[in-house]
């Protein structure tokens, strides 16, 4: 291994950003979540007892989703 | 560091020369002695002095030390993951069991603690300790406060296991068979029919006591640190990881010592008899077992603050939401513990706090995921190398997302009805400590561990199996766990319903855990290999930043990026950033206030609804139910009357008032409809637990797992909710069955009774049951068959309450006792007034095939051994109280016989 091994990023300079990437992870994980929330609306409870912490977190996710996209980058 | 150099002068730790009144105790002057004089015998072994950095500096010797214990911990730990797995799976596919109950319930609970603490605990301390120290830039110092706090967490995991034997006979009594926890009063020697050895108990004090040492080591560095000359002007160069190991280390004694207190109780009642409030005493261990889960998801948090700058060479997006976040973090930690106890009669103020509280800890971790994802943002896809720590940080944000968004279902009490005793929660608790708090350790492993060893990375390619085979094996973990979650099968169970999906489901999960654990072994083999065969780390000339991805990227095979530090012009001001921080925030906070608002009826009604009896309507049958262990002991008044064990009995759309408590351990009356609303409460001795639901609409045979793990006949404790007819005609169970029975998959099958042959297994069911499959025939003649093999009985079978280490003691026991268990076999009618009329009773024979003949009218009868089963676990008299013992009442060879028109 070399420590200070050579500067090639110029040949790299096309390609999906760290933040996409972890963009995308984040949307499979959070509709994960809220694939698990849902799949329990067959229990009759689930109505009045799930939806308002289940939308609560599908509008967060939203917010979450435009805020960073419209944020400045970290430069 | 400190050496002693000669009679009237020593070094201290940064080397000067101090007088001899200024040095050290003598007993610590002997320990150092000791200590110097065992590592140069042992370095001389060349294996032993690369293993351990025998020639490095102490905190360096020490950090390997715990890091290699915490490996094999986390090794021991996986081998219990999988011992019991393969017996639940096995199960469910309809082989046999070999392993004894006390042994897969054990290797549960050892799995837990090894995990939790063992493995997960100690390397926190490691990691944290290593870079607590070194960003603070002091000198270590405290040796043997650290050491014991080695010693100790070690130790504590040894004593846990329960008494080691040096010439072991036939006991598997002594492992701790308690949960991955322990909830008083199970385990408590005069309180619970299950009884663990008290080391178990002395082991949770000495991991207590090398936590807050552990602390404590931390926090007097920071303290002298922050003493120093030029304090003052240090507070804002705290970089932003540090405040959450700091966080960690403030958190740590407070939680611990509530874990102290409540272990010292459960110690006091073993060992002399206080008496003991297990309502109270669960509030106060759960202060520290939700607490441990936050500590360890710093470990993910402070690798996200520290390493993901780091490879994206620009600083934390806004270090004052950073700050915010562990401040939050350190606060609300400590205080969320009675949301555990939802569904157990605590007052319903303390459930709405708890509620609120929890819910506010989404805020910390709001800020943590956006402002480590800000923190990557404008960063060029040619900037970043995905390289295994980057891959695992990837894979622990992620994990932490999902894990973290399950979190406020649980914490929804009228949701947490549905979710609590199900395998549900064991997802959401495997993605936080898994994918989330694992994966980010192996970030900070990886990333690290080269600069501890001075070694890079062996091999690129052993790293990205060992990430891929943890990201596959990690999500079908959770995904089947889900899974099985959602149909309602409980957790910490071995004896699964085999039906429907779940032997599927079952097989998946089994798979996946086993390439989880087989991914860890390419880790540890990278791990020796860059030990022994590593290319030496040259640090000359780089900086912190740099070393760290120089490291990172011996995880990489075809490496492109540069790992020079090049300064980051700001072109975005502060106060933009924080603007969208504010924003994002301040939404969270409004969601939060909504969600809160909207919930907190049905969170005050369903606390209500248990700690105290509401008004049943009319026409109601009163149900009280006292948990033993292991059954329920049952009486009806109202519509229905008379004394059941483990049976309730209600008319169809009856409503059932129940009146429930327990003894010996915390029970839970959970009854998993799906098309039905979930029934479930907790019911703590000491207190009692109220319920009140409607009987389903269609008659039928309704499962009733008992809830709440009560010891190592768990599995047996299932009770059967009967649905007579409404209007008292007889009818057959075809709407029952297409019906689906309300979804509850701990329904027994329904079999036609005519030519049936019932059969004993080796947990004493009939044919995989409990309760035993539902024999429905026309009025009339009705004629099937029963048995118990030979072959059944075993150390697993509670029915011959013989346990030796001879192998065949329990079938010889019988064979001198006319092949006859002391135990009854009958046919009885349910009388809705007077409750159970035998109509034919004998004894319980083995080896025989015993044919039931009977000439029944339509109605609802029970069959087989239908009162509980005493039971003695005492091989060779070996079960003490230093040991541990188990006694207890088990019912599984029994079921109903439904004789329809």
């Amino acid at each position: 291994m070399n420590a200070s091994s050579g500067t090639v990023a110029e040949a790299r300079s096309k390609g999906v950003s760290p933040f996409a990437v972890f963009g995308v992870a984040t949307v499979i994980a959070a509709g994960w979540a809220i694939y698990q929330m849902v799949a329990w609306a067959s229990v009759p409870s689930f109505g009045s007892s799930a939806w308002p912490t289940t939308i609560g977190i599908m509008i967060a996710l939203g917010v979450f989703f435009v805020l960073a996209l419209a944020g400045p980058p970290n430069d | 560091m400190v050496e002693s150099e000669g009679r009237g002068r020593s070094l201290d730790d940064t080397g000067a020369v101090v007088p001899v009144f200024e040095q050290p105790p003598l007993i610590v002057r002997f320990l150092d002695s000791t200590e110097e004089e065992i590592r140069k015998r042992i370095a001389r072994l060349k294996l032993v002095d690369r293993l351990f950095l025998l020639e490095r500096d102490w905190l360096t010797r020490i950090t390997m030390l715990m890091i290699l214990l915490s490996l094999l911990w986390g090794a021991i730990g996986g081998f219990d993951a999988f011992g019991s797995r393969t017996q639940v799976s096995a199960w469910a596919l309809g082989q046999p069991l070999h392993l004894s109950n006390q042994e897969v319930y054990s290797s549960i609970t050892l799995h837990g603690v090894r995990m939790l603490f063992g493995f997960a605990q100690q390397l926190e301390f490691a990691l944290f300790g290593l870079l607590a120290i070194n960003a603070i830039g002091v000198a270590a110092r405290h040796k043997w406060v650290l050491y014991g706090s080695v010693i100790l967490i070690n130790l504590s995991m040894i004593m846990m296991e329960g008494p080691v034997y040096l010439l072991p006979t036939f006991n598997d009594n002594y492992f701790p068979a308690v949960g991955w926890y322990f909830l008083a009063p199970l385990g408590i020697q005069n309180n619970s029919s299950y009884v663990a050895s008290p080391l178990w108990y002395l082991g949770w004090i000495f991991l207590c006591v090398s936590a807050i040492m552990w602390g404590a080591w931390v926090l007097s560095h920071v303290a002298g640190w922050l003493r120093a000359p030029g304090a003052g002007t240090r507070g804002r160069q705290l970089p932003a990881f540090l405040l959450f190991i700091i966080g960690a280390a403030i958190l740590i004694p407070i939680c611990y010592a509530t874990l102290l207190t409540s272990t010292l109780w459960d110690l006091g009642a073993f060992l002399w008899n206080w008496p003991l409030n297990s309502l109270a005493n669960q509030v106060l261990f759960w202060m520290f077992g939700h607490g441990i889960v936050y500590i360890l998801f710093l470990i993910p948090v402070t690798a996200y603050y520290l390493l993901i700058p780091i490879l994206a060479r620009r600083p934390i997006y806004s270090y004052r939401a950073a700050f915010t976040a562990a401040v939050f973090f350190v606060i609300l930690t400590p205080v969320l513990a009675i949301h555990h106890l939802y569904l157990t009669p605590v007052p319903s103020w303390s459930v709405w706090l708890s509620m609120v509280l929890t819910f506010a800890i989404i805020l910390p971790s709001a800020i943590t995921f956006f402002s480590v994802w800000m923190t990557v943002k404008g960063v060029k896809a040619s900037e970043w190398e995905w390289n295994t720590v980057s891959l695992f940080l990837l894979l622990s944000f992620a994990g932490s997302i999902a894990g973290g968004l399950t979190g406020p279902d649980n914490n929804t009490p009228s949701w947490d009805v549905d979710l609590h005793n199900t395998l549900f929660i064991v997802s959401h608790f495997h993605t936080l400590t898994v994918i989330s708090i694992t994966a980010g350790g192996m970030a900070l492993a990886y990333a690290f561990f080269p600069v501890l060893v001075g070694r890079f990375w062996y091999s690129p390619l052993l790293s990205r199996i060992h990430f891929a085979g943890t990201a596959v094996g990690g999500a079908g973990m959770v995904l089947f766990w889900d899974y099985l979650g959602n149909e309602g099968i409980l957790r910490r169970t071995l004896l699964v319903p085999s039906a429907g999906p779940i032997p599927m489901y079952e097989l998946g999960l089994t798979v996946s855990i086993v390439i989880i654990l087989v991914a860890q072994l390419f880790f540890l083999l990278n791990v020796l290999l860059t030990l022994f065969k590593g290319a030496i780390v040259s640090a000359e000339g780089l900086q912190f930043g740099e070393v760290v991805r120089a490291c990172a990227q011996s995880t990489y095979p075809r490496p492109t990026v540069s790992v020079k530090e090049h300064p980051l012009p700001r072109q975005v001001p502060r106060a933009r950033r924080e603007r969208i921080e504010v924003a994002w925030v301040g939404s969270v906070v409004a969601l939060l206030i909504v969600v809160i608002a909207v919930t907190t009826p049905a969170a005050l009604s369903t606390s209500d609804d248990i700690s105290a009896a509401q008004s049943a309507p009319a026409g109601a049958v009163y149900v009280t139910m006292a948990g033993q262990q292991y059954y329920w002991s049952v009486t009806e008044t109202g519509p229905v009357q008379g004394h059941f064990d483990n049976v309730v009995v209600a008319d169809a759309g009856e409503w059932v008032s129940v009146n429930a408590t327990a003894s010996g351990a915390t029970q839970g009356l959970y009854i998993p409809f799906r098309s039905e609303p979930t029934v479930n409460v907790q019911v703590v001795p000491g207190f009692v637990s109220h319920a009140l639901f409607q009987a389903p609409s269609t008659p039928g045979v309704y499962g009733v797992p008992d809830g709440e793990y009560d010891g190592p006949w768990f599995g047996q404790d299932v009770a059967a909710l009967v649905v007579l007819p409404a209007s008292g005609d007889p009818s057959d169970l075809s709407a029952f069955t297409s019906g689906d029975g309300a979804g509850d998959m701990y329904n027994p099958p329904v079999w036609s009774a005519n030519g049936t042959q019932l059969v004993g297994d080796q947990e004493g069911l009939f044919d995989h049951w409990v309760p035993a499959p539902t024999l429905y025939a026309p009025a009339g003649a009705i004629g099937f068959s029963w048995s118990v093999p030979m072959s059944s009985l075993g150390i697993d079978n509670y029915l011959v309450n013989v346990t030796t280490d001879d192998p065949n003691g329990q079938t010889d026991w019988v064979a001198a006792h006319n092949d006859t268990i002391p135990a009854t076999f009958g046919v009885y009618r349910i009388d809705p007034s007077a409750g159970l009329v035998p109509l034919t009773t004998g004894p319980l024979r083995v080896g025989a095939t015993v044919p039931m003949s009977l000439d029944l009218s339509s109605g609802v009868y029970l069959y087989g051994v239908t009162t509980p089963v005493a039971y003695s676990y005492d091989p060779n008299g070996q079960s003490s109280s230093s040991t541990g013992s188990q006694s207890g009442w088990v019912m599984g060879l029994w079921g109903v016989l439904w004789v329809g028109p």
